[in-house]
């Protein structure tokens, strides 16, 4: 039986990666790359399989650009028999990477197909990971094939004698499952499954005479599909820093009375209870959502608009501006464009487009300010005339 | 005067109609949600799921597909029919076949149940059984997915994180196919529902459904964990903890603590490689996603990995000897100490839940 395993070029899982201002992706400059933790224990347990005696030959392949064949050749080195190198000079979404190793493995006929449950930071060429953290691929290929699929899984594969079913222990949300899947079948690893062997010096070194086969996309006859498209990738909203605590006294207090989290208001649903409640908590999402983009925008930090402040505000200006107009001073209603500043930031402005819902209440309210302001402006004038 | 004002008023209402009816523009939505039921009712994931389904657009139809056998699912189907004001309709799949959510008979059930009617959408929440099933779904429409959503901008643009949490990607579907998601609940709470509705139940008519004559594809057992806690992915209080626990017997201090403030109980995935506690209790980006309202971490350095699971949650509280721990940098409130005293200290002068 033949065992093919798919295995990745990543970013090293180590590393910490930044987003670049440009938003077009993340900053790739001088980042170390290597075999995806989850391959390499795809890779692995493929060799046990082998060494068990199950198997006569493990084919590792990887789809990339020209530097996967220095992961193929780690491959290699931890004990592949021999390797397939698909070139590829684009990122693929993992639709198009499952049908790459479906005619592969129409070709080659494996009776087993490992890959990796879910890769982190693949970036073969574009500076943002189409494929990242997916966990699709295995799945795909197993419904390309027509193949039963044991995913997440977690322990030792053990293959009955005649080689017709594996028993698979899988991870799952409840705890542990256990499956039993007739071959051939696709099976996706989790980091539990095993310990990943080390190259050894000898093995690097009769991995450089392993053969290592170049195919393209043309060979296989794969149409590339491309569904999804990237519009933009941004830093996700930063946490407030926190404060060190000296003692549990000291903790038990600040949760009692700072944190939003109501512990203690826990089986009480108020209106406003200690933190104002859910519609102050709304209005401090909508608060950091605009201070996100100004922030981003400008280029600047602006500090943290707090939730209080920003509704005491608000309700201030609206009766200061109430009583003016009651006074007669069209000022009063100037003094209501608060809703100019307010309304982008109530209704979210900028990330709802025409289909979302508060896109028509907020020019609703820009209306409902303009003839504010021309009635007024019309009342005063005729006032002025009758007297 | 009079006259020129209502006259106004009525051409700026007019106006304001019309751009009411321009935004609507958008087309018909009909989403498929693949919903998880246990012992006779929906779990919370699939309830978050249709919340999600509803910023997909104004006029969408949501229905429920539950497959399972017996009783059980039809207790689910009906209790299902009443989770959520916009379900238009449940459809039940009952046969042995579906006894037990195996992957290869429900994609084929999905795309079953697709031929007889178009969806715009399918959906599933991006648990254990979401991400086994979805892709292979996905795969026989030949469509790519879009996985772990965590914000709908529209019926066809969304947002979902990737590096671990520390980006996020905003994507768009171009394909022609239906949009097929998995959407990470804990973007996506569920509020107390207040007006109640029942949808439809319909039996799937499964006589023209053909598998593989023979189903390769065997379930055999399964080790869980029945607890009285709250489920981990739906709590609102989270208590971790890490490695320097030590041992099993000290977690049990987690879960005394846990037990007081009416929380779950999770772990780093080193204390589970550790064996100190089940796989099912691993918080981070290999294992579950939580956002509870107070995440508590002792013993917990904060690798770029577990913080991934934990981003989202409103106070994070870190107790940890090492004051250069990583999970400082998170936390909202930090307290470098032993856990082992200051565990004790905390459940001493706690006030016990209402």
């Amino acid at each position: 039986m033949k065992i093919l395993v798919a295995v990745k070029r990543v970013v090293d899982y180590a590393v910490k990666i930044r987003v670049k201002p440009d938003k077009t992706g993340v900053d790739t400059q001088n980042v170390k790359m290597s075999m995806n933790p989850f391959c390499e224990i795809a890779l692995e347990e493929a060799l046990r399989i082998k060494e068990a005696g199950f198997a006569k030959e493990v084919v590792a392949v990887s789809i990339g650009p020209p530097q996967c064949v220095d992961t193929l050749r780690t491959g290699l080195a931890m004990g592949a028999d021999r390797a397939i190198h698909v070139e590829a000079n684009s990122s693929f979404l993992p639709l198009t990477i499952a049908k790459i190793l479906k005619s592969l493995a129409d070709v080659e006929n494996p009776g087993l197909i490992f890959l990796g449950k879910q890769v982190r930071l693949a970036l073969p060429f574009a500076s943002f990971a189409i494929d990242d953290d997916c966990n699709q691929t295995g799945q795909m290929v197993a419904a390309l094939l027509g193949w039963p699929q044991a995913t997440f899984a977690s322990k030792v594969v053990v293959l009955d004698k005649d080689k017709q079913f594996a028993t698979v222990d899988r991870e799952v949300d409840g705890g542990l499952e256990t499956l039993s899947v007739g071959l051939p079948a696709v099976i996706t690893t989790d980091l539990r499954l095993n310990q990943p062997r080390y190259a050894t010096l000898p093995n690097i070194m009769k991995a450089k005479s392993k053969p290592i086969k170049k195919m393209t996309l043309e060979d296989l006859k794969v149409d590339i599909k491309s569904d999804i498209e990237i519009v933009e990738v941004t830093e996700p909203p930063k946490r407030k820093s926190g404060v060190i605590v000296s003692s549990v006294d000291e903790l038990i207090d600040k949760l009692k009375n700072e944190a939003h989290a109501s512990l203690w208001n826990y089986y009480r649903f108020s209106g406003f209870g200690v933190d104002g409640g859910p519609a102050a908590k709304e209005l401090a999402l909508k608060l950091n959502l605009a201070n996100a983009n100004l922030s981003s925008r400008l280029w600047v930090t602006l500090s943290n608009i707090e939730v209080r402040q920003a509704s005491v505000t608000i309700v201030s200006l609206i009766a200061i501006g109430g009583v003016i107009f009651v006074i007669r001073k069209i000022f009063g209603a100037y003094l209501a464009v608060y809703f100019t500043i307010a309304s982008p930031i109530l209704y979210d402005i900028y990330n709802n487009g025409p289909e979302d819902r508060y896109f028509s209440p907020f020019w609703i309210e820009l209306f409902k300010l303009q003839i504010f302001r021309s009635y007024k402006a019309k009342i005063m004038q005729s006032m002025r005339m009758d007297e | 005067m009079m006259r020129a004002i209502l006259t106004k008023k009525k051409l700026v209402l007019s106006n304001a109609h019309r751009f009411i009816s321009i935004t609507n523009l958008s087309r018909c939505i009909s989403t498929l949600i693949l919903a998880e039921h246990e012992s006779g009712s929906i779990k919370p994931q699939t309830v978050s799921t249709v919340v999600a389904a509803n910023h997909l657009g104004e006029s969408s139809s949501v229905s429920l597909l539950l497959a399972g056998s017996g009783s059980s699912l039809q207790e689910a189907a009906s209790q299902a029919a009443s989770c959520h004001p916009s379900v238009s309709e449940v459809l039940v799949a009952d046969s042995d076949r579906f006894e037990y959510p195996l992957a290869e008979p429900w994609a084929k059930l999905v795309d079953f149940v697709r031929q007889q009617r178009d969806y715009s959408h399918i959906l599933a929440s991006s648990s254990s059984f979401g991400k086994n099933i979805l892709p292979r779904v996905a795969a026989l429409l030949d469509v790519s997915p879009v996985t772990d959503v965590v914000k709908i901008l529209g019926s066809n643009e969304f947002i979902r994180p990737i590096y671990a949490g520390n980006a996020l990607c905003r994507v768009r579907y171009t394909g022609a196919g239906p949009c097929v998601l998995t959407i990470r609940t804990t973007s996506f709470p569920v509020t107390p529902i207040t007006e109640s509705k029942k949808a439809t139940i319909s039996q799937i008519d499964l006589s023209k459904f053909k598998e593989d004559a023979v189903s390769r594809s065997r379930y055999v057992g399964q080790s869980t964990q029945d607890t009285e806690r709250p489920d981990l992915g739906s709590a609102r209080v989270v208590i971790t903890g890490g490695r320097a626990l030590k041992s099993v017997e000290n977690f049990k201090m987690i879960e005394k603590l846990a037990e007081k403030l009416g929380g779950a109980v999770g772990a780093t995935r080193a204390a589970v490689d550790a064996g100190y506690v089940p796989n099912d209790l691993q918080v981070g980006q290999t294992g579950k996603i939580v956002a509870p309202e107070l995440y508590m971490a002792f013993g917990v350095s904060g690798a770029i990995q577990h913080l991934a699971g934990i981003k989202d949650s409103k106070v994070i509280v870190a107790v940890n000897k090492d004051a250069d721990a990583p999970i400082f940098q998170v936390a909202d409130y930090g307290l470098v100490g032993d856990l082992f005293e200051v565990i004790p200290e905390l459940l001493e002068k706690l006030p016990e839940k209402k």
